[in-house]
C-alpha cells in the first residue's frame, strides 16, 4: 500500500489537490476529499481495467468525490432549510463565509476577480474551466474524466468563457481595474 | 471597468495564469491520515453487518410463532367458544394466514379501499388490469382521467400508506421487519397471493422515501449514485438543418430560468436576438402555455423566414420537453409579432419518445426529428417501458445510433407512483456510452408523468437515480 501510495503521490498529488480545491474552493474541504479519493484508489486499484489512462481514472474518482461532497452539502442545506438548493447554496456559501486562499489573495486583482466570478458559472463549466485552463488537460483527458464526448467538452468551454465573459462585464463597474495590471 | 476589457484571449490568458494551490499536509501526514481513515472505515463495515443476521433470524423466528399459534386455534387446541378464530373461517384452514389472503384476492382489500380514499389520485399510472404487472405511465392528460375506477385493479403498492397493519394484523408487521432488508423496490408484480407482502413492501417503501429513496436506506445492499436533473439546449446539424440537443445539469434552475437559458444558447437568429429575452413565464392551465417576455427594443419582427423556421424547430426540441404546447411572445405589456408572418404564438408538439445519440457524439436527437416510431400497432404513444425498447435499435440510419448500448440490457422496468424502475444488466458501465445511455433515458423521461427513473443493477447491487423534473 505504502509504495503504491508514494507512486502516485509523486506522479499526480498536488495536480489532483489543486483540482479539487478549485472545485469545492475550500482548502480543508479538498484535504479531506484528498484522503477520501486515495482511500477509494487504494482500495479498488486491483480492479483498475487499465482502459483510461490512470491520470483520467484518479481525476475521475476526485470528480465523483468532489460531486459527492457538494450534494451532501445541498441535501444538509435543503434539511436544515426546507428549501431546494442546488449549486448556487454552495455559492452563496463561499460568498458569504469562505475567505479567497492565501493564493488567490496574493496575485493581482483581475485573478482575484475572474476567481470570485468562476462560481458564478453552471457546474459542468467550471469542470471544463479547470481541467482546460487551470489544469492545462487536453481536450481528450478532459472527456474522459468528464465521461463526456470530446465535442460536448469543445461546446461547454466555448459557454463557459462566454458565460464568464458576460458575468464579467456585468460586475464590472464594481471592480477594481483590470487596467493596472501588466 | 471598460466592458471590452475581458476578450475571450485576455479571459483565457488569466485563466490559465490561475495560480497553482499546493496541498500543505506532508506525505507522511497524508498517508497517516489515509491509513487511519482506512483502517477506521473497515471495522465499521463489519460491525453494522453482525446484527444482521441474528435480527432476521428472530424476526423469522417470530413470525414463525405467530403464524403457528393462530393455526392451533383453529384446530382445536384451544377450543374455547371464546376462541379468537373468526366466524367465517368454517375451521377448515390450516393457516389463519388465509384470513388475510382471502381479501387479497379478491382483489378488494378493506384496506386497499380505505387507503385509495386517502390517496386518491396519487396513482399515476396506469396498471394492467389483472394486476400483475403495472403499465408506463400515461401522459398528463390522461393521468388526470385515471383518478376513479382503477381501484381494485390499481397497482397495491401506490396505495397503501402505513394503514396495512391495522387491517392485515401483527403478521404483516413481522413480515414487514422481515422483509425490510432484502425486499426489492419496484416488485408489484408478484402474484395476488403475495398481495401482503407487497402492501409490507409498499410500506418500507414509503418510508425510505422519506430518506429519499429505497436504497438509500438500504444503503448496506445497494450503492446509490445520484444524477443531477438534465436541461438541455439545442444545436443544427449544418448538412442536414437537423436540430438535436445537447444536455446540460440543470445546476438547480427552476423551469423558467431553464427555458431562458436553453433559448439564449440555442439562439438561431443570425443577430443574436434571444439576448432580449428577459423571463418565461409557464402561465399553467391544461394547455400549458409558456409566454417569453422580451425587452421592448428587439428585433424578433425582422426574422428571415429561415430564422423562423429555426426558431421554432428550436423551441420544439427546447420547450416542449417541459410538456408546452403553445409559445406566447410579449413585449412590454403587448404581443410581440415575430417574422414576416407577424405571429405572436408558436404551437409545439409534446409527443416525443425517446432520444438517441449521435454518432458524431454531439448530442441526442429526438425520435420525433428523427424519424423513429413514437406510438403502438393501436396507433396509441407507447408508453415508457415501450419507448426504452424501441430506443434499443434504429431503422437503419448512420447519423445516430441506439441510445441502449450493446453492453447493456434492460431486463425489465417497473413502476411505483411517479417512479420508474429500470432494472438492466451491463457487461461494463462506466463508459462514455452508458452515460449517454443514462442521459437518454433521462430526457426521454420528461415527456411522461415520473419524477425519477432509478436503474438498478442488481447483479452489482448498484443504483443510479435520475431526476426528471425541474422544480
Amino acid at each position: 500500500m505504502r509504495e503504491e501510495f508514494e507512486r502516485l503521490y509523486s506522479a499526480y498529488h498536488q495536480q489532483l489537490f489543486q483540482y479539487l480545491f478549485y472545485l469545492v474552493r475550500n482548502r480543508e474541504t479538498a484535504e479531506e476529499l484528498v484522503q477520501e479519493v486515495y482511500i477509494k484508489v487504494l482500495h479498488s486499484y486491483e480492479a483498475f481495467e487499465g482502459k483510461s489512462s490512470e491520470k483520467t481514472w484518479l481525476y475521475s474518482i476526485a470528480k465523483h468525490a468532489a460531486i459527492d461532497w457538494i450534494r451532501r452539502q445541498s441535501r444538509k442545506k435543503r434539511k436544515f432549510e426546507g428549501k431546494e438548493y442546488e449549486w448556487s447554496e454552495r455559492e452563496f456559501e463561499i460568498e458569504d463565509k469562505q475567505p479567497l486562499p492565501d493564493e488567490i489573495v496574493a496575485r493581482q486583482d483581475e485573478i482575484q476577480h475572474v476567481y470570485k466570478t468562476m462560481k458564478k458559472c453552471t457546474k459542468d463549466q467550471q469542470q471544463v474551466i479547470v481541467l482546460r485552463y487551470i489544469q492545462g488537460l487536453s481536450i481528450a483527458e478532459s472527456a474522459d474524466i468528464l465521461g463526456w464526448s470530446e465535442s460536448k467538452v469543445k461546446t461547454t468551454q466555448h459557454r463557459a468563457i462566454k458565460a464568464l465573459q458576460k458575468h464579467l462585464q456585468t460586475d464590472g463597474e464594481n471592480v477594481p481595474g483590470k487596467e493596472g495590471s501588466p | 471597468m471598460n466592458n471590452d476589457k475581458w476578450s475571450e484571449k485576455e479571459l483565457e490568458d488569466t485563466l490559465r495564469r490561475m495560480p497553482p494551490v499546493k496541498d500543505k499536509q506532508t506525505k507522511d501526514e497524508l498517508f497517516h491520515a489515509v491509513k487511519q481513515r482506512a483502517d477506521k472505515e473497515a471495522p465499521q463495515r463489519k460491525a453494522s453487518k453482525t446484527w444482521f443476521f441474528p435480527a432476521m433470524a428472530s424476526a423469522a423466528a417470530l413470525l414463525l410463532v405467530v403464524l403457528m399459534i393462530p393455526s392451533f386455534m383453529n384446530t382445536g387446541m384451544f377450543s374455547s367458544g371464546d376462541g379468537p378464530a373468526p366466524a367465517d373461517n368454517g375451521g377448515t384452514d390450516t393457516f389463519d394466514t388465509a384470513d388475510n389472503n382471502e381479501p387479497a384476492e379478491e382483489n378488494n382489500s378493506p384496506s386497499v379501499q380505505n387507503n385509495e380514499e386517502n390517496v386518491e389520485n396519487t396513482n399515476t399510472v396506469s396498471p394492467d388490469t389483472d394486476g400483475s404487472e403495472s403499465s408506463g405511465p400515461e401522459e398528463e392528460a390522461a393521468e388526470n382521467e385515471n383518478e376513479s375506477e382503477n381501484g381494485n385493479e390499481s397497482d397495491s403498492v401506490n396505495e397503501n400508506e402505513g394503514e396495512n397493519e391495522n387491517e392485515n394484523g401483527n403478521e404483516n408487521e413481522t413480515e414487514n421487519a422481515d422483509e425490510n432488508g432484502s425486499q426489492s423496490p419496484g416488485s408489484n408484480d408478484v402474484d395476488d397471493s403475495e398481495n401482503n407482502r407487497n402492501n409490507d413492501s409498499a410500506d418500507s417503501l414509503e418510508e425510505a422515501s422519506e430518506e429519499d429513496n429505497y436504497f438509500e436506506a438500504n444503503d448496506e445492499e445497494y450503492s446509490v449514485e445520484e444524477e443531477e436533473s438534465l436541461i438541455v439546449t439545442s444545436a443544427m446539424l449544418e448538412e442536414d438543418e437537423i436540430y438535436y440537443v445537447i444536455p446540460e445539469a440543470a445546476d438547480g434552475m427552476s423551469k423558467e430560468e431553464a427555458v431562458v437559458y436553453a433559448l439564449q444558447e440555442s439562439d438561431p437568429t443570425s443577430g443574436s436576438y434571444f439576448e432580449a429575452l428577459e423571463e418565461a413565464v409557464f402561465n399553467g392551465g391544461s394547455s400549458n402555455e409558456i409566454t417569453l417576455h422580451f425587452a421592448e427594443e428587439n428585433q424578433l419582427a425582422s426574422l428571415s423566414s429561415a430564422e423562423h423556421y429555426f426558431m421554432e424547430e428550436v423551441l420544439q426540441e427546447t420547450l416542449a420537453l417541459y410538456q408546452v404546447s403553445e409559445v406566447n411572445f410579449e413585449a412590454g405589456e403587448e404581443e410581440l409579432l415575430i417574422g414576416q408572418l407577424g405571429e405572436s404564438e408558436v404551437d409545439l408538439s409534446t409527443l416525443n419518445r425517446g432520444y438517441y445519440p449521435l454518432s458524431s457524439g454531439e448530442g441526442l436527437v429526438s425520435a420525433g426529428t428523427a424519424g423513429e416510431p413514437m406510438t403502438s400497432g393501436t396507433g396509441d404513444p407507447l408508453n415508457f417501458d415501450e419507448t426504452l425498447t424501441q430506443m434499443e435499435e434504429v431503422s437503419g440510419q448512420d447519423w445516430y445510433e441506439p441510445a441502449v448500448p450493446d453492453t447493456v440490457e434492460i431486463e425489465d422496468v417497473r413502476y411505483e407512483g411517479k417512479t420508474a424502475y429500470v432494472f438492466y444488466s451491463a457487461e461494463e458501465d462506466s463508459d462514455e456510452s452508458f452515460e449517454t445511455f443514462k442521459e437518454a433515458v433521462q430526457l426521454t423521461a420528461k415527456y411522461f408523468t415520473l419524477d425519477t427513473v432509478q436503474l438498478v443493477n442488481e447483479e452489482e447491487k448498484e443504483v443510479t437515480l435520475l431526476p426528471v423534473q425541474l422544480p
